[in-house]
């Protein structure tokens, strides 16, 4: 079970960097813990993300969390943070914004809600 | 894309059909034996944001649907096909067209993406042959930036059912700014009111008033608000009923934030049907005193883009006092209110009156209660282990009658209360008993744990 489930996961962070690949995103820094948000902190990054922000997910996520999670305090990893926004969420409302948003979008969104603690 | 979680709001049945929208927009026949699809059909474009959560409402030989999605700029419609065949019959688009009346209410094309959206299903007044079916807010909700009524968002819209034309409308909240959808569908009673026989629709509106209405001709006759301290009117005009609106309750595109208005854009009454005592000309409904704040985008900001929000505002929902939600009572015939009911948290379920005198609801702490409708106070409750956000039904079985009702969280009350996510229906008999709690009839699964030797 074990060994199916590195497998698994193997697969999938292949996956991803392949799809991130093929749409001529910039490379993320593949650390141990998984992607890192390479526009972390990039003012020109969390300005494209709040404007992001304000289109695809406040309608949810409003000023600081509501009908979704509080986005400004997540505690996940960058890299499952962009997992979760392409792949959306089972079992509950977060849809899946692979088809809308691009990776580059994703890593704005999250380097916007790490900027700040609450959306203005 | 949805707005307001992937609910569906449930289905119809006619013959050897099971109706029911899909979420991608579709309407789709079941054969009522094995499931197997009878026939399917497009209602939209799902990429486009349009979506099915409403029921569909047969009439006659004909299936009829609304549609959702006026928070992603679609232009609402209601459809017509053949229950048998699933073949289109009609099809009216309640945002009129360019040379249709009312379509110089929306300047330029804002028109085309104008929401008016019809999620909920409609109600049918067998004796005229009308559909009667409410409409959503208009898009975006910046209202600054499609001046005028905005015919026939919120609204209610009476049609032929045969062809679909439009026999009249009427618009409770002109040009709205606060996604007060007016979708709730009317109960229809026959009444006297003022010593006149009248057949009126009844609907309890999300922008906080209940409205009675001739429903032969649209004809507005009376409102009266169904919660206290409404802020974005002064009040409705007594003859046609038209709110004159407070503008600083307004928000302006690019302009301040707005706080708080009453009520918040969830109402009112939301989706959640009242009931009727017929007879007595009596209505029960649930409603919430709630508030909220709007904040609209500059202009240049609000860019419509297929398939993605188009609303153009930040917002934020608020309670503001200590109980939110309400079970009311409403004399129509002689226009008073007869007791109400309280709840700390909002109320987002239908109500069910008995010819026995008892009504039937639920609240978001997971109580679904019997309540007397003479007093209303409360006679029974149970507690079903989530909020209830459906409506509870009744119907008699080899001579038993049973109440039954949907517990779980879900549609907006999904994103404001955090609590077990439910998701189970409870069925009483009048006469029944509550089974021991600690036994809950598991059922074998026979593969996977057969009787030794008889496998």
């Amino acid at each position: 079970m074990a060994s199916n489930r590195l497998h698994r996961r193997r697969g999938f962070a292949a996956a991803a960097l392949t799809l991130m690949l093929a749409a001529g995103a910039m490379l993320p820094v593949l650390a141990e813990e998984g992607m890192v948000n390479p526009v972390l902190g990039d003012q020109a990054a969390i300005d494209a993300g709040r404007k992001t922000y304000r289109q695809r997910c406040y309608i949810c996520h409003l000023s600081q969390g509501g009908r979704g999670p509080n986005l400004f305090a997540t505690t996940l990893s960058d890299e499952k943070f962009l997992m979760t926004v392409i792949n959306g969420r089972k079992g509950a409302s977060m849809p899946a914004f692979g088809l809308q948003l691009s990776p580059d979008e994703v890593w704005e969104v999250n380097a916007y809600v790490r900027s700040t603690d609450h959306y203005e | 894309m949805l707005c307001c979680g992937p609910v569906n709001c449930g289905l119809a049945i006619q013959g050897d059909h099971v109706f029911v929208g899909t979420l991608d927009a579709r309407l789709v026949a079941l054969n009522i034996k094995d499931g197997s699809v009878a026939w399917e059909q497009k209602l939209e474009d799902w990429q486009k944001a349009y979506t099915s959560t409403g029921a569909p409402l047969v009439v006659g030989d004909l299936v009829v649907s609304g549609i959702g999605g006026a928070e992603y700029g679609v232009r609402g419609f209601v459809q017509a096909f053949k229950a048998a065949t699933g073949e289109p019959v009609w099809k009216t688009f309640v945002i009129p067209g360019p040379g249709e009346p009312g379509n110089d209410t929306w300047p330029g094309d804002t028109w085309k993406t104008g929401g008016a959206s019809t999620w909920q299903t409609g109600a049918y007044d067998a004796e005229t042959k009308t559909l009667l079916w409410g409409t959503g807010n208009p898009g975006p909700w910046n209202s600054d930036l499609r001046k005028g009524d905005n015919k026939w968002s919120c609204s209610l819209v009476a049609m032929d059912v045969e062809t679909g034309k439009i026999k009249w409308a009427f618009q409770y909240t002109p040009n709205d700014a606060w996604d007060y959808d007016g979708n709730n569908a009317p109960t229809l009673l026959d009444l006297t009111i003022d010593g006149k026989p009248r057949k009126v629709a009844v609907q309890s509106n999300r922008n906080g008033f209940l409205y009675v209405l001739d429903r032969k001709a649209g004809e507005f006759i009376f409102a009266t608000p169904t919660i206290e301290g409404i802020n974005w009117t002064t009040g409705l005009d007594p003859t046609t009923g038209r709110p004159a609106v407070t503008e600083a309750m307004r928000p302006v595109s690019g302009g301040a934030k707005v706080e708080t208005v009453i009520p918040g854009f969830e109402g009112g009454t939301n989706w959640f049907p009242i009931a009727a005592n017929p007879e007595k000309g009596i209505v029960y409904l649930n409603t919430n005193d709630w508030a909220m704040s709007l904040k609209a985008w500059k202009p240049e900001d609000v860019v419509y883009n297929a398939g993605q929000v188009y609303m153009g505002v930040d917002y934020q929902m608020y309670r503001h006092k200590e109980h939110t939600g309400f079970l009311k009572a409403f004399d129509v015939a002689n226009k008073k209110w007869l007791w109400e009911l309280p709840s700390a948290l909002p109320m987002f379920a239908g109500v069910l009156a008995t010819k026995g005198g008892l009504l039937f609801t639920g609240d978001q702490l997971g109580f679904f209660q019997a309540v007397d409708a003479q007093t209303g106070k409360p006679l029974w409750r149970f507690q079903t282990g989530s909020g209830i956000n459906a409506s509870p039904i009744t119907y008699e079985l080899d001579g038993v009658q049973y109440v039954a009702i949907l517990s779980g969280l879900g549609g907006d009350p999904g994103f404001y209360f955090s609590g077990p996510k439910g998701g189970m229906l409870w069925v009483f008999a009048v006469d029944g008993k509550v089974a021991d709690t600690t036994s809950f009839n598991p059922t074998i699964i026979e593969t996977a744990l057969p009787i030794y030797g008889k496998q």
